[in-house]
């Protein structure tokens, strides 16, 4: 909307120019309203600074604490940096058949429940033959880890007419927490094929019998709702929790109790950053150096090509940070922390491919705000075409990649999506804007002539584009005006029609 | 600016990077064969061909129990401490060995009653699991109990008197007095010392003493008679005259830890880094020519194989964060090559790029991305340098692959892929592209090709 105004600006400042020079092609660049482009320059550094604040300065309000996106309280971090709890599981029946299959599937079995739950950077690792150790990070409370995984239970519907069981834990495939309209906050147990039928067939049989539910070795029912009617989906539903926290926790330890082996816990702690404090600290100093550095090169080699880009780059560590914090499943490594930080360096790359297309076109003859437009037109569909193969990888690592492999993925694709909407919309804004400012000397762009087009000026064709433009934008505007006039046409012919055809039916009838 | 304008010479020539096959083959041929001839070295001298943390191939875990003795300050201190001590680990046999730990130390609680370090290391290579455990296992944790807790005497023996000292103080702690466990050990131990080594010792508790000139760090026995020193003696007075867990803490563990990248992790990386890559070749191939996707995905490989070389040749730890640099290293890889390829396809739809040799093509298209493939190298590294120099040693473990990949993907994107492009545009239809003659006759030289001999 503002190329518009702006270019009728320049358009109605030609006019002007152009009745005291002799010149027929007349440089544009006295004509752009330079009022307004530095306005908008102003805007968006201060929308960046309040970005900054944001991002990287704990605030008061009152009596409340803003953290910061860059702060351990809002992006969760992982047992490299913040340490969490751990705990020890000891199996107790060590003699059966396959013990070390079994152990194996339990690993994998908490490894997924953790998973589930957004621990993606949790560890499960085996000690000893008959012990798992599981690592949580970001968890302060070691009694936390019982909410998460629990002290694993046992499970059983019994008919209390028969006394008979119907099912147990064996049949639960999950088991989530819920609410439910009208029993408050419920467990969700999905059941096996084989745990389906049976229940189908019990409460088939048993319609307006109550069924109790029993919970762990306790002889007291946790609810024994009374049947209503046959239910054959297999979704048997566990109700009377106080609240959800509740749900949640017996979701999990009915999970966990249906393991292949039975665990009980043996110690329970919190523990340690594995890389200490300074690991972190160290990790941002080096962060803001190489940043310093990165913009340092931008702005020698492109000059202003550069400091757009610089803008776009901070911007874009603003939105990482925020989408950092903001998505809940994402859990910060201290390789993810480096990853980030190459990010940093990649994001530029973008802007290094328009750049260099800029400078190509400028070198072929065009006008500075005329190569501006060729480059990015041209470098368009090259990173779109390698940032949407890097997508895919992300994508399939998300969705296939287990644990730490998925977090990762998706730490890069953020970064892949927030980097190309900083390249292509803002650096592309700012770059606008400081053309807008001058487009006559390519010094400041770091632009130079190939040997064939030497002596050209920085603006020549400008007025040229200007006017194309302009063209342009009235070819459209009057194949819009005559598509709706065609369609007035239409529309009034087909109501001429209906009028005549009205009128040949009634002289029909009256024929 | 001599260098620039050097550099500006150099853009205004014709390249001829693509004709050089031998030269850009060569080179990652040469890398492969130095890092599989390391590795063969390696599995004879190190035993293990990689050097792969116990995050892959598990390990063992000690707990060192200070119980509130551990205190925010002096954790790192007993870090220190307890890496310096595993550094050398002397078993029964007198057999030293240097036990590495991997990653990096835990406290488990602080301050609290049942307060630990949890430490993990890998096996000793050539030592089998049953040595580790019978063998090695015990003399890191009695390294651990004399070096870090100060539990185990050590024994001087001059005429009439034994000294024992240790590495703590030992009287009067705040729940009783260690010297008062002490002394009932002793009087335990007093009939063996007489039978067995003729000490002479009366029953009395005036021949022990705390000396307190020592900081009450020393004990000492007076015997009847000159002790004759020995081996024996010494072990039996150590075993003995152990400091009570209770005040002293303990160590213990010393049993197999199982890996923390599961084989199941693993897999469902490998598939889905597979899988990306089929996606990517479809896409690519798709979006630009199957050739310019199979030429990306193999520079793809190159890339990934020259960092396993290099970890190789180095012999780096290989450890978690290695699959999240791998997965960075795809992502830049894959960029770079297809920033070429939208060159090559840009020139592949002018009318004159016809009457040019494929070679010519792939020049023209690397000299145009050269710039750019540079400038991002170099921001890159210097993220990534950065990252290497001011981070902690773990951080540097991940930061080196990625810098080798980095490198390996700018060699790759402008010599490799472009060069494997050209050579497939010679096969099959793919020819009528280009200047080509037909395949029985010799082939009459492209002007720009002319050039390069």
């Amino acid at each position: 909307m503002d190329e518009k105004n702006s270019l009728t600006e320049i358009e109605s400042g030609e006019n002007k120019s152009s009745a005291k020079s002799k010149t027929a092609v007349q440089p544009a660049r006295k004509a752009v309203k330079k009022k307004s482009t530095i306005v908008k320059l102003v805007l968006i550094g201060v929308a960046l600074l309040i970005g900054m604040i944001f991002a990287f300065v704990p605030m008061q309000f009152g009596l409340k604490n803003y953290n910061p996106f860059l702060s351990a309280e809002s992006i969760s971090l992982g047992l490299d940096l913040k340490g969490g709890v751990y705990a020890v599981y000891r199996a107790t029946n060590t003699d059966t058949d396959d013990f070390d299959t079994k152990m194996e599937g339990t690993r994998s079995a908490l490894s997924s429940m953790l998973a589930d739950q957004g621990y993606t950077e949790a560890t499960i690792v085996r000690e000893g033959s008959d012990r798992i150790r599981v690592e949580v990070p970001d968890v302060d409370d070691p009694q936390k880890i019982l909410d998460i995984i629990g002290e694993p239970t046992t499970v059983k519907f019994v008919l209390d007419s028969t006394n008979e069981t119907v099912i147990t834990g064996d049949n639960v495939v999950s088991a989530e927490a819920g609410t439910d309209p009208s029993s408050g906050y419920v467990v969700r147990l999905r059941l096996d094929s084989e745990g389906r039928r049976k229940f189908a067939e019990a409460t088939a049989n048993h319609i307006n019998e109550k069924m109790s539910i029993y919970l762990g070795s306790s002889t007291t029912a946790v609810s024994s709702p009374t049947i209503n009617s046959a239910i054959p989906n297999g979704e048997a539903i566990i109700t009377g929790f106080a609240s959800y926290e509740e749900a949640q926790q017996r979701a999990g330890q009915i999970l966990s109790g249906t393991f292949d082996v039975a665990l009980e816990l043996k110690e329970c702690k919190s523990i340690s950053a594995t890389l200490g404090e300074d690991a972190m600290l160290y990790g941002l100093i080096a962060g803001l150096v190489g940043f310093v550095l990165v913009i340092v090169f931008l702005c020698v080699v492109y000059r202003l090509l550069g400091v757009a880009a610089s803008f776009a780059l901070m911007i874009y560590v603003v939105l990482y940070l925020f989408f950092l914090a903001a998505l809940p499943w994402v859990q910060l490594t201290l390789p993810g922390i480096a990853g980030i930080l190459l990010s940093i360096g990649m994001a530029v790359d973008a802007n290094i491919i328009i750049f260099e297309r800029i400078k190509d076109e400028y070198r072929g003859g065009k006008s500075i705000m005329a190569a501006y437009h060729a480059g990015f037109k041209k470098a368009l569909f090259a990173i779109l075409d390698s940032n949407v193969t890097t997508v895919i990888a992300c994508i399939l690592l998300m969705l296939l990649g287990t644990g730490s492999v998925s977090g990762f993925a998706l730490t890069l694709l953020v970064g892949v999506v927030i980097s190309l909407f900083t390249a292509l919309v803002v650096s592309r804004a700012i770059l606008k804007y400081f053309i807008n400012l001058n487009s006559y000397n390519a010094k400041l762009y770091n632009l130079k002539r190939g040997k064939l087009y030497a002596g050209l000026d920085a603006d020549v064709t400008d007025a040229d584009i200007l006017a194309e433009m302009e063209r342009e934008r009235q070819a459209k505007e009057d194949s819009k005006l005559e598509k709706e006039n065609a369609k007035l046409e239409k529309a009034r012919a087909k109501a001429e029609r209906r009028a005549q055809n009205n009128q040949d039916n009634k002289g029909g009838e009256t024929a | 600016m001599k260098l620039t304008k050097r550099f500006e010479n150099l853009l205004e020539k014709d390249f001829h990077i693509t004709e050089k096959r031998k030269l850009i083959f060569g080179i990652p041929i040469a890398i492969l064969v130095v890092a599989i001839v390391l590795m063969i070295v390696f599995n004879f001298t190190l035993g293990a061909p990689l050097n792969l943390s116990t995050d892959f191939t598990g390990g063992y875990s000690v707990d060192v129990k200070l119980s509130n003795k551990l205190t925010e300050e002096n954790r790192e201190t007993y870090y220190k401490q307890i890496e310096s001590v595993l550094r050398t680990v002397t078993d029964e046999n007198g057999k030293t060995y240097n036990i590495s730990i991997s990653g990096a130390m835990q406290s488990q609680g602080i301050g609290t009653d049942d307060s630990s370090i949890h430490v993990r290391y890998s096996a000793v290579s050539g030592v089998s699991e049953s040595e580790m455990s019978n063998l090695v296992n015990p003399a890191i944790i009695s390294a651990l109990e004399s070096g870090v807790l100060g539990k185990i005497p050590t024994v001087a023996i001059d005429g009439k008197t034994i000294t024992l000292t240790y590495g703590e103080v030992i009287n009067a702690q705040n729940e009783g007095n260690p010297f008062d466990v002490l002394r009932a050990q002793f009087t335990k131990l007093i009939p063996t010392l007489n039978e067995k080594y003729n000490c002479g010792i009366s029953a009395t508790e005036s021949d022990i003493t705390l000396d307190a000139q020592s900081g009450n760090k020393q004990i000492v026995i007076n015997c009847a008679s000159d002790v004759v020193s020995s081996a024996e003696l010494e072990s039996a007075l150590v075993d003995g005259m152990k400091l009570p867990d209770k005040y002293y803490g303990s160590v213990v563990g010393g049993e197999l830890v199982g890996a923390t990248v599961s084989s199941e992790l693993l897999f469902k990386a490998m598939l889905a880094i597979s899988l990306a890559l089929i996606f990517m070749l479809c896409y690519i191939g798709l979006r630009f020519q199957l050739s310019s996707g199979l030429a990306c995905i193999i520079a793809l490989f190159h890339d990934i194989i020259i960092v396993f070389a290099a970890m190789a040749i180095f012999h780096i730890e290989i450890n978690n964060t290695f699959i999240a640099a791998i997965i960075t290293i795809l992502g830049y890889s894959i960029n770079n090559s297809i920033i070429l390829f939208d060159r090559v396809r840009e020139r592949m739809r002018l009318a004159s790029s016809k009457k040019l040799t494929p070679e010519a093509v792939a020049n023209a298209s690397i000299k145009e991305t050269l710039l750019r493939s540079i400038n991002t190298t170099i921001t890159t590294l210097i993220m990534i340098l950065m990252v290497a120099i001011i981070g902690v040693t773990d951080i540097r473990i991940f930061a080196f692959p990625i810098i080798i990949g980095l490198l390996a993907g700018t060699f790759s994107s402008i010599c490799i892929a472009p060069s494997l492009w050209a050579l497939f545009q010679r096969v099959g239809k793919n020819r009528e592209n280009f200047a080509l003659a037909p395949k029985n006759k010799p082939e009459k030289p492209a002007k720009a090709t002319e050039l390069s001999a």
